[in-house]
Order: C-alpha cells, then structure tokens, then sequence
C-alpha cells in the first residue's frame, strides 16, 4: 500500500488524540513508532490493515465512523496535493470516473513493475450511461467500505447527490466487488431534458 | 528567499505538478511553464518539456505506425476478400477456446442455409454433414488438434436446402497459442461436387454420381429404377460424319435418354457407349407409366433420326432395367449388378430387358459356369466330342467334327447355347478355341499312329472370329500341327459366315496361310447367314456345309430340296466339297445321295462323343 493511505491516517489520529493517541495505535498494530511514511514508496498491505484495526479499537469510534473521518481527511490532504485533478473534474462522475486513473500516476512512483501493476489492477470505473458509473474493485485488501466512505465524500465535495449500490461483494463469496453509483438528479436531466 | 513577485522553488515545482497532472487524461500536449529566475527551476521545466515533447513524438509515431498497419490490415483484408470471392470457397474459423465457429456468408450459401447468426457451435457444422462422413471428418479435426497432421485436408457430403447432399472440401490450418496447443483453426471449404460428379469429357453426370444417387434413394428407403442403355452404333456415326464428334453427340443422346413426359430423369455416362438413367419409382406411379413405358419411350427417342449428324441415322440401342421394390434390393452395388445384367441380355437378345427375380437365379448359375469354365480351363480339363462324318453312299468314313463340350462333376452337361455365349461375355473364347484346337490336334496324333492308323480322315474344329483376329493364329496353328508331327490335311478348320463378316480381311489373311499350307477350311452353317456367295468368290475354301435347317425333312419340302440341289451343283462347279449337316432320319440321307456325292453328319449315323467312345463306334461301324 503506497505510503499516502497511512501518512494521512497518522496526521488524523494526531490531530484527534495528539501524539498520544497515535503511539498507542502504532504500537497495538506492531508498527515502528519512529516510521515515517512516503507517497512515493509502498509499504505492507497488512500493516496498513492493522493500522485500520488498531485505530478502530484504541478510538472506541465504529468501523464506518472512522472510514467517514478519514475520508474526509483523505480528500482534503489530496487536494492540496493534486488540487489540478479536482479542477479537470466537472462533477463527482467525472472524478470518480478519474479516480482508477489517478490510482496509476499515484503507482507510477513505484519502483517495480510488478507493484504498478498491482495498484491498477484494484479499481476499473466504466460508464454506463450519463449520471451511472460501473466500478468493479478487486483486492485482497476488501476495503469496499473505505471506497464508499470517499465516493460519499467525493460527492459532497462537489454539491452531487449520489445512490450507492453493490450488487456484489468479496466479502459475500463473490470474485469482486461491484460498485453501480448513480447520480439521480442528473438522470433526471437526462430523462427530461 | 522567496518574495512576492519572485516565487518559492516549492512554488515552481507545484506549478509544474499542477500542469502535469492534465496528463491523466492522456493529454501531453502541454508546454510547462514557470514563472522564475531561478536556474534550478528553469531546468527542472525544461527538462519537464524535454520529457513532454519525447512523449509527443513517440506517441505521433506511434500513431501514424498504427495506421500504416491498418492500411495494410485493411489492404490485405480487402485483397483475402477479393481472392475468396473469386474462389467462390466458403470460410470458418473456429476459436477452441470459446469453442465457437465463424462462417462466412459463401459458407452459408454454399449450403443453401440463411446467413443469420455470427457464431455457431461447432455442433451445428457436424450436424450439416452426412452421418456417413462425420466420424472421417471430426478424424480429421482431432489429428490436427493433436498435432498429428499439419494441414487439415478432408472430403465430406453436406446437406443443401434444396439439392440434396453435396461434396465439400475442407482445407484448414490451427493456430498454435504459447502452450503449443491448438487454440485457432480455420481454413476454407470447397464445393467439389461437381468436378467429382461429372465426366469431364460430356459433361454428363458420371457412375460416382449414380451411385451416390442409388445409395441415397435407397437411405431413404425411396424405391427407384436404373436403365442402362448401350449405343452400340457410336463409333459409325462418328465416322460416318465430319461433323460429329464426342463432345457434340454426348449432348443429343443425353437429351434422348432425359425426355421421358411426367417423370424425371437423369442420364449419366458409364462409359464411351453404355449411359444410365435413374428415376423415382414413385413418379411411374403418379404418370402411369410402368419401367416399360420409359424404356420403350427412350428407344423411340433414340430411333429419332433427328440431329443424328448424317441423314438417317438412328441411335441404335440395348436397354435393360431394374426397379428396387420389384427385387426388394437394399444395396446399391446389388442394384446396379442388376443392371448390367438385365443390359448384357438385352444386347445378347437384342430386346428390351427388365430384370426379374427369374434373372437372379440364372445370372447365379452363370457366374457359376463362368467360374467353373475357367478353371477347367486353367487345369486343362475340358475335352470336345467327336462326331464321325461318313461318305453318304460308301458310309466310308471320312473325318469327325470336334464339338466344344463342358462336362462338370456339380454342374453336369452344360450345353455349349449356354456356356459359349459366358464364354464370349467373359473374354474366354480365345483359350476355348486354342484348348479345343490342342485336344484335337492331340486326338488326331493318337489316332493316326493307332486306331486310323491306315485310314485318311481328319478331324474339323470350329474357329471363331476372335481367334481369327489373332494374327499369329496360322502360325500357331502350323507350329502346333508340326509340333505333334501330324500332317495339316488332317486338320480342318470350320468358320461361319458370321465369324467372316465381324472380320473378313484378317480372318482372310490367316485362312489363306494355313490353306497354303495344307490346312483345310469349311465354311459352316452355309446358306444361314448374309449374301454367302459372294463369300465362295472372295474366299478361298475347300468344303461347303450345308446347315441342318435345310437338311431336316428336306425329302418333304420342295423348296429345301431346290436349294440344296442349287447348292450342290454350285459347288461342283467350283470343286468344293459338300458336307450335310444334322442328318437324322433314313429318308433325308436317300434323298441326299440321289443330289450327289455327299458327307453325311447326324445322328442317324453317329452322334457326337468322347474321343475314347467315338474312336470304338467307328471300329464297329466298320465291321
Ligand atoms: C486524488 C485522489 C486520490 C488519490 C491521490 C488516491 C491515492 C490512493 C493511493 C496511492 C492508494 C494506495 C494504492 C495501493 O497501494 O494499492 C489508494 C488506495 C485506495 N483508494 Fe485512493 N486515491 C484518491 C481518490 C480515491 C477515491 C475518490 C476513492 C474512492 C471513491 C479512493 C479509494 C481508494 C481505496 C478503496 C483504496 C484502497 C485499495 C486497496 O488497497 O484495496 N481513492 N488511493
């Protein structure tokens, strides 16, 4: 997992529970207090996964109360990064559309061919027709819920109203996630106008 | 260090992250720019715009290779469609994979079928083909998979919408994938029906066609009827015309052999002369017609002097037929042997045959005596009778006729009416003539040196017009006689006006050397045949035979006894000898001796026997 996910989780519980709160999750997730984490590099899948589990326990929140936090925070920290892929982006659709692209230029920092393409294999965001958008999401890591909470968020940022759908799941049996997001007001646009 | 007008290095190298991030959507045709002195932040652009402007011209080349290649794809496409087209060759390709198969349009329109589905199964294609054919085809299929032959090549029926099954050629390739293993084949199909089906040199449907046609009839139990049918007259009307030829006659008789009202037919040719007509059975029954019908009705057409290339000439023809459900055949090879059966009689009777179930118990008795015929003749075994000839008024004897005989163990006397004629059919009638020669010219060697050892005689062998064909027939002839040590004059050969006139200046040829040589002749069964005097001018013989039919009861018919009173005198005049043949009563051989001096044959003085038996009549006789 390239080093951003956790960077902003850390700055998060930082600016919560003060360096406190977030020495006592590093050390209950077995993670090196003094780590320091790059955007440009890529770090252990599981630790990032403990790291979510720890924050969960030691803040008491629920799982989806902290995902909705992070992804707040996440969005922000990334636009101040890349403020130019929110401005190319019309609407949430077009960033959402975006958003497996932006996966990539994030990978490409990456050294190794072979975790490039790991990072691009996870997201594919198709259309289906104006206002409906297909996301399929395949990773071992199964953090549907964290890509809702940012969809969610994405939404917001822009003013759009958004429906969630997932007609399938891995954490159901199935071989992937399925995301369908539909924007009903601009269906409606289409519809009538 | 920064102040407002100048910005930040951090500044700069946001600005140019911030431009670079259009690239996400596959923009590169960007130019970064900064707004700084700082050298460090200059370079950084330039080296940024170095890298963008790489990109770009590595993307246009890409672009522009890309489209050369689809020109070429397109190109070559269009060229493969234009060579297909022109093939008129039907194409597959069938993905092992998806197990799916891609057919063209011309696939399916050489099949008659509708072109309304991308891919079929490949199930679909197996379906298509004869039942006969499929496991030679999925053969096929399966030793191409497995590597096992590099090119597909195979030969199958399909079945037409409306034409019934024709023959296709399947050619094909596989396409191997990383594993070696067959993950595409594809190739073309062919409609090689009819360059299988037609004689090339008439055009007409050939004997592989009938077959196929019999054989699908009776598949599908649908009872039909064959008509072969012989021209026995195609070479004369070619030489007798300069216009005629091959390829233009083989249209007129086709034409001839079709035409029959309210039912269809097809003619195909078997060979130069012999063609065969095929038609349904059910339709004889729904115009009418029975098998007779159409064969009289095709002898009619072919009696047609029209468009015959010379002013009347007529086909002149022999028909034989066979009808499935009259024989209850369900073979087709059967079916057709009935054919050829029923036209070897036809052309032997010289009438229309239609063979019955009478016939298959006699052509099963003649493949037996033909069988049996010539393996006495292989060991040897066949020996002729001998009928004595006597001096009418002295009853001196004076020779014997040696006559064909076939004496078998299963078979018992099989007379020579029915094993001469197998004989002749079956090409034999060369060995039997030398077989019968050898005996006699043995008999004559035994009998000379003891029981005629004082006596003259000799013994007369019948010659037919094949043997006479032979141009070293006197040769061998001599060469036999001298071989034996017996004197020529002992020998004579006897040869019918109908021997003469199949061959009259070869058997001329050989006749006159053994004349010269000693050699005897007598020209048989005389006043039978054509215009035989003419025959007494040209040829030269020594005796004359008068046939029995003018023999028997002669002292009661006035006519019979002119004309061999007109015979005998004429051949006085031109010193022949008279032989009267068939004598069996005491009256006929009075009234013979009162014309003249004659030989006498028949049975009133001795019948025809084995050497041993004949040789001990005549001692008797004598005493
Ligand atoms: C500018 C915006 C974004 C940036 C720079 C960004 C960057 C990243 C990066 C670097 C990763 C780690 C990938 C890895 O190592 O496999 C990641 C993971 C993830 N991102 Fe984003 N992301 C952005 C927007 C979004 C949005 C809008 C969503 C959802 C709507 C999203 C959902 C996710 C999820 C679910 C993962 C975890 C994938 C996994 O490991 O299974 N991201 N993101």
């Amino acid at each position: 997992m390239i080093g951003i996910i956790q960077q902003v989780l850390l700055e998060l519980l930082e600016e919560k529970g003060g360096e406190e709160l977030k020495q006592r999750v590093l050390k209950r997730a077995h993670v090196d207090p003094s780590v320091n984490y790059r955007i440009d590099k890529n770090y252990s899948d599981d630790e990032c996964l403990r790291l979510i589990a720890a924050s969960v326990e030691e803040t008491g929140f629920t799982e989806s109360e902290v995902y909705a936090l992070y992804a707040s925070a996440f969005l922000k920290k990334a636009q101040a990064l890349f403020p130019r892929f929110f401005e190319i982006a019309d609407d949430s659709e077009g960033f959402l559309l975006r958003q497996a692209r932006i996966h990539a230029v994030m990978a490409s920092g990456l050294k190794q061919q072979e975790e490039r393409q790991h990072v691009n294999d996870k997201f594919s965001a198709s259309p289906i027709e104006p206002g409906k958008v297909r996301v399929i999401y395949r990773s071992p890591n199964g953090l549907c819920r964290l890509y809702q909470a940012l969809a969610f968020e994405v939404a917001s940022l822009y003013g759009d109203e958004i429906e969630f759908d997932e007609p399938c799941c891995m954490h159901k049996g199935a071989v992937h996630c399925e995301f369908i997001i539909t924007w009903p007001n601009k269906r409606q646009e289409v519809v009538h106008g | 260090m920064a102040d407002t007008h100048h910005p930040s290095l951090r500044q700069v190298i946001t600005q140019i992250a911030d431009q670079l991030c259009d690239t996400i959507d596959n923009n590169f045709d960007i130019h970064v720019s900064v707004d700084t002195q700082d050298t460090e932040g200059q370079k950084l652009a330039l080296l940024v715009n170095f890298l963008l402007e790489n990109v770009r011209r590595s993307l246009t080349d890409m672009q522009s290779l890309n489209e050369q290649l689809e020109d070429k794809v397109k190109e070559r496409t269009s060229l493969l469609d234009l060579i297909l087209a022109g093939s008129n060759d039907g194409v597959w390709i069938w993905d092992i994979a998806k197990d799916e198969l891609t057919l063209s349009g011309r696939w399916y329109s050489m099949l008659e079928l509708p072109h309304d589905a991308n891919t079929q199964s490949p199930e679909f294609w197996y379906q298509q083909i004869h039942p006969a054919d499929r496991e030679r085809f999925s053969n096929a299929i399966r030793r191409l998979r497995k590597g096992e032959s590099e090119h597909l090549n195979v030969e199958y029926r399909v079945k037409t919408t409306r034409h019934g099954y024709r023959w296709m050629l399947c050619r094909g390739v596989c396409q191997k994938d990383n594993q070696q293993q067959c993950s595409i084949v594809a190739g073309t199909q062919t409609d090689i029906s009819a360059m299988r089906i037609f004689d090339q040199e008439s055009g007409m449907p050939n004997e592989r066609y009938l077959r196929e046609r019999v054989e699908d009839a009776l598949d599908e139990q649908q009872p039909l009827f064959l008509i072969y049918v012989t021209v026995e007259n195609i070479d004369a009307i070619l030489n007798a015309s300069e216009h005629a030829s091959n390829a233009r006659l083989y249209p007129v008789i086709q034409e001839r052999l079709n035409q029959v009202n309210g039912v269809h037919l097809v003619a195909s040719k078997l060979s130069a002369i012999t063609f065969a007509v095929m038609g349904f059975e059910s339709e004889l029954t729904q115009s009418g017609l029975t098998i007779e019908d159409v064969c009289q009705q095709i002898r009619d057409n072919c009696a047609n002097t029209h468009n015959t290339f010379k002013e009347d000439a007529r086909f002149e023809v022999a028909v034989g037929a066979v009808a499935s459900s009259m024989l209850k055949v369900d073979q087709s090879q059967q079916l057709i042997n009935y054919a050829w059966s029923a036209l070897r009689r036809a052309r032997q009777l010289g009438q229309t045959c239609i063979f019955t179930e009478t016939h298959i118990t006699q052509d099963s008795r003649r493949i037996r005596v033909e069988q049996e015929l010539r393996r006495s003749l292989m060991q040897n075994a066949l020996a002729p009778d001998y009928q004595a000839i006597y001096a009418g008024k002295t009853k001196q004897l004076i020779g014997f006729e040696a006559l064909a005989r076939f004496r078998h163990p299963e078979l018992g006397i099989v007379s020579p009416g029915e094993f001469i004629p197998i004989a002749e059919d079956s090409g034999l009638m060369r060995e039997l003539g030398y077989a019968i020669l050898d005996r006699t010219i043995e008999t004559i060697q035994t009998w000379q040196s003891n029981a005629l050892r004082n006596h003259p005689f000799y013994i007369a062998v019948n010659v037919s017009a094949i043997q006479l064909e032979d141009l070293y027939f006197a040769d061998n002839v001599l060469a036999k006689l001298e071989g034996a040590g017996v004197d020529p004059q002992r020998l004579k050969l006897e040869v019918t006006e109908s021997t003469l006139v199949e061959s009259f200046k070869s058997a001329a040829l050989q006749l006159d050397k053994l004349r010269q040589n000693g050699v005897r002749i007598a020209l048989d069964d005389f006043g039978t045949g054509y215009s035989s005097l003419s025959y007494l001018r040209s040829l030269s013989i020594d005796t004359l035979k008068i046939d029995r039919s003018f023999v028997a009861k002669l002292h009661e018919n006035e006519q019979k006894a002119a004309i061999i009173k007109t015979v005998y005198e004429l051949a006085t005049q031109l010193k022949l000898s008279v032989v009267a043949e068939g004598v069996e009563e005491v009256e006929e051989l009075n009234f013979l001796n009162n014309i003249g001096d004659m030989a006498i044959q028949g049975f009133l003085l001795a019948r025809p026997m084995p050497a041993e038996q004949a040789i001990a009549q005549v001692s008797q006789h004598h005493n």
